[in-house]
């Protein structure tokens, strides 16, 4: 890769991200209005199968979303002095203090990951427990519904997947190139 | 036949869902914007430490992916 290519993916990786969070916002504000505005889903019960645009062409663009995620995380440009192998060992308090500071960022994030899911499962259980549609339908429902911005927000969520859960070789992952 | 949940139960699930895929981004945007090692940085690092968390939480991830997404029947 030329020296200005981590540079470009770094762009393309801000672009992309904030393309993620915008859809996102849209998919979360779209949810919201549609709910308060009507009583019943958007779509028959149960969802049907068929939508526009065709499957294929939503599995196609969630794989090269997910390929584009861990693209633009691997090839991104790091900072140097941000890099484990470049620190020095912390030796001052203050320097441990912020060291731990950063740990706990991680694994305050990796802690919020798992809390989603724990939300996403307790909802599944009580749903089929209690004979209501699981998040599968609700899902094909978006999709039957708003097929485009439902392959949006598909995509959306497989390119973050890609991106933060498709490790890179050991190699870059430790020159952030 | 299974029946739609109610609208604020829907609401709750869809926005603690995509609320903290957007903290998510929020975090990663900021990192990558400051130069700093972006999160699935943080997460290869992770799971090279816990390989078998990190099996664990990728067959859950993999797992519910599929669950919500991939609807045949």
């Amino acid at each position: 890769m030329s020296p200005k290519g981590p540079e470009i993916a770094r762009w393309a990786s801000l672009g992309f991200l904030l393309a993620a969070g915008g859809v996102l916002v849209y998919a979360l504000g779209s949810a919201f209005t549609y709910t308060a505005t009507h009583p019943g889903p958007a779509c028959s019960n149960p969802p049907a199968l068929a939508a526009d645009p065709p499957q294929w062409i939503v599995v196609l663009c969630c794989l090269a979303a997910f390929a584009a995620g861990h693209l633009s995380g691997r090839w991104q440009q790091v900072d140097p002095q941000h890099l484990p192998a470049a620190m020095p060992a912390a030796v001052t308090e203050a320097e441990q203090r912020q060291r731990g500071r950063q740990v706990l960022v991680i694994e305050g994030l990796l802690l919020a990951f798992l809390i989603e899911i724990l939300a996403l499962l307790v909802f599944e259980v009580v749903a089929l427990s209690s004979g209501r549609w699981p998040i599968t339908l609700y899902v094909r429902c978006a999709y039957n519904a708003a097929g485009w911005p439902t392959t949006l927000g598909a995509a959306s969520v497989t390119f973050l997947l890609g991106r933060w859960l498709w490790l890179p070789r050991r190699s870059s992952a430790e020159t952030g190139s | 036949m299974l029946r739609p949940a109610p609208n604020a139960a829907v609401l709750s699930v869809a926005g603690v869902a995509l609320g903290t895929l957007l903290m998510l981004v929020g975090a990663d945007f900021a990192l990558t914007w400051t130069r700093r090692l972006p999160i699935g940085s943080w997460v290869a690092g992770w799971a090279r430490r816990y390989p078998l968390f990190a099996l664990a939480l990728a067959l859950v991830a993999g797992g519910l992916i599929g669950h919500f997404f991939f609807a045949t029947g």
